[in-house]
């Protein structure tokens, strides 16, 4: 049985965008982590080409597949007790509390937990072009991430904001 | 209290999903990832026992190891009813779907002006599982697969035989290449594949092209040699000396010897001051220190596996012995003792013989002896289940 490297580090790192998220939860690839209880229920693939061959659909960068890129709109990510401005780097206290609104009437209140042991991220290694199909797999580590958003509470409703 | 003032990201998902798994890091395997100059880890599974092509590789792997230079870790999936996603933050490039839905938007298309659509977390990926590491308590136990893929070494009978088959393919005759081949076979890291190789003496015999394990007569035989040798030569085993004068001693006069010189070396090495392991796969030995205590244990017990392998062959105990201290340098003869022999590699199966315990029934006595009890009460306290449930399978077979 070949054995399959797994390499430290991603081979190309994605490129920088700017995070919203508080300093802690920054990391050098973007990449966070968000744990619910359940699952977010999307419209299969199907109902939303459907909805992109209406509009214009430009490929995303970093798409693998050339498939289209599709982003839904689920809500709003809060860390009400959080100023990029005003809380200090060894403040903990706005950990507490981290809101996500779900559509405009419910809301889940969770926190920025640390995780236990620390979490890598691993997926395949991204093939070079002219790479022989047959090559063998290749996985990397994206990020390694120690905190993590955790919602274990249901959503609430809660009036339009 | 109001929301109002705090800042909102948006949030959304991307379709299609990427790939990921989450693996947990033990502490130190964190650190090693953390530092500057991280070593490419290795996931390796064992090879499928049975020899038929036609069935998939896949069912037939019963765990699946991750190993870094030195360390070895199983990988464990552990199922999670919460998902967890992956996120980061979106580029803006994709396309979105009706922002209204959350209120981003007020009735006249107008854009909220606290919501800077710039500031998006998009999940990427959704994972319902996690991989956990963890070593086994008992072990690896990775000398069976080492030896299923080496050549059985007897007498150089073997060699003649296994290259007048024909059906042996050379790869490489290059001594690192054939023993890296080999390793990247055995389910354990780099380090514990060199310290099996040699505790188990084997050597590569570059002409064959292939790694090969002697047999505990042979490396019996091999060692007798070389304590003849020694009086022969006047080398003195107790003192370092040059492992290339202790070779001479073995040859005849025709410089002709019995064994290979790899087979040689690695008997010697066997009994040598642990040095470091990492340097297995560089040239030959050139100094070398017998370990008095290693040496001692290791003769009588290599010798005691050749001479009364199973029970029903045991030998007595003074003839035991007494062939033990024949087989020590002069000024050892006293040091050949039954407590210096590993607890668990011999047994008396009746007042007045010894015999030896083979590595496969030691595990099956070590698995009879492992409390149920015990560890299911840890399973219980650390709420893993798996491990509970593990443990109860295995009362019913």
């Amino acid at each position: 049985m070949p054995s399959i490297p797994l390499h430290p580090r991603a081979s190309n790192p994605s490129a920088r965008v700017n995070n919203p998220l508080p300093q802690l939860l920054q990391t050098p690839s973007g990449l966070a982590l968000l744990e619910l209880q359940g699952t977010i229920n999307i419209p299969s693939q199907e109902n939303s080409e459907n909805n992109e061959s209406s509009g214009s659909s430009p490929a995303g960068p970093g798409n693998p597949n050339g498939a289209p890129v599709f982003e839904t709109p689920i809500g709003k990510l809060m860390f009400p007790d959080y100023s990029p401005q005003f809380t200090a780097p060894d403040d903990t206290k706005w950990m507490k509390r981290v809101y996500l609104y779900v559509g405009r009437y419910q809301r889940m209140t969770g926190e920025v937990k640390k995780l236990p042991q620390p979490l890598a991220i691993v997926q395949r290694r991204q093939k070079e072009l002219g790479a022989a199909a047959d090559d063998k797999e290749e996985l990397e580590i994206v990020e390694i991430v120690k905190y993590k958003i955790y919602f274990k509470s249901r959503p609430e409703p809660v009036n339009d904001i | 209290m109001s929301t109002q003032s705090a800042q909102s990201i948006l949030f959304t998902h991307t379709a299609p999903q990427q790939a990921f798994r989450l693996l947990e890091l033990p502490p130190d395997l964190a650190e090693l990832l953390a530092s500057d100059n991280p070593p490419t880890l290795e996931i390796k599974s064992p090879t499928p026992t049975t020899d038929s092509t036609d069935a998939p590789a896949d069912t037939t792997r019963d765990y699946i190891n991750l190993c870094t230079p030195t360390q070895t870790y199983r990988i464990r999936q552990v199922q999670s009813s919460n998902s967890l996603h992956v996120l980061r933050p979106s580029d803006d490039g994709a396309q979105r779907g009706d922002l209204a839905v959350i209120g981003a938007t007020q009735e006249n298309d107008e854009p909220v002006p606290d919501l800077n659509l710039s500031e998006t977390m998009t999940a990427i990926a959704k994972c319902g599982s996690t991989l956990e590491l963890h070593t086994p308590q008992e072990g690896f136990n990775i000398i069976p697969i080492l030896e299923g893929l080496l050549g059985k070494y007897d007498s150089s009978d073997d060699i003649s035989m296994s290259t007048r088959d024909g059906g042996m393919m050379v790869d490489s005759t290059d001594r690192k290449r054939i023993v890296e081949k080999l390793f990247a076979d055995v389910p354990v890291s780099n380090l514990q594949c060199a310290r099996a190789w040699k505790d188990i003496c084997a050597f590569v015999l570059p002409a064959t092209g292939r790694g090969w394990v002697p047999t505990a007569r042979a490396k019996v035989g091999v060692w007798k040699r070389v304590v003849e040798g020694a009086v022969l030569q006047g080398i003195d085993l107790g003192t370092q000396f040059l492992v290339g004068d202790l070779w001479k001693s073995m040859l005849d006069e025709d410089g002709e010897g019995e064994w290979p010189r790899e087979l040689f070396e690695a008997v010697v090495g066997r009994v040598c001051e642990t040095g470091d392991e990492g340097s297995l796969l560089e040239g030959e030995l050139k100094w070398a220190s017998i370990d008095k205590e290693r040496c001692v244990r290791w003769v009588g017990e290599t010798y005691l596996e050749a001479a009364a392998p199973t029970a029903a062959a045991a030998v007595g105990r003074s003839e035991f012995l007494n062939a033990w201290k024949d087989h020590l340098p002069e000024g050892w003869r006293e040091e050949a003792t039954f407590s210096k022999l590993t607890e668990d590699k011999h047994r008396f199966p009746d007042p007045t013989t010894v015999c030896f315990v083979s590595d496969e029934d030691r595990q099956k006595l070590k698995k009879n002896l492992s409390t149920d009890a015990s560890a299911s009460t840890a399973a219980k306290k650390t709420r893993n289940w798996h491990e509970l449930f593990k443990n109860q399978k295995r009362q019913k077979r």
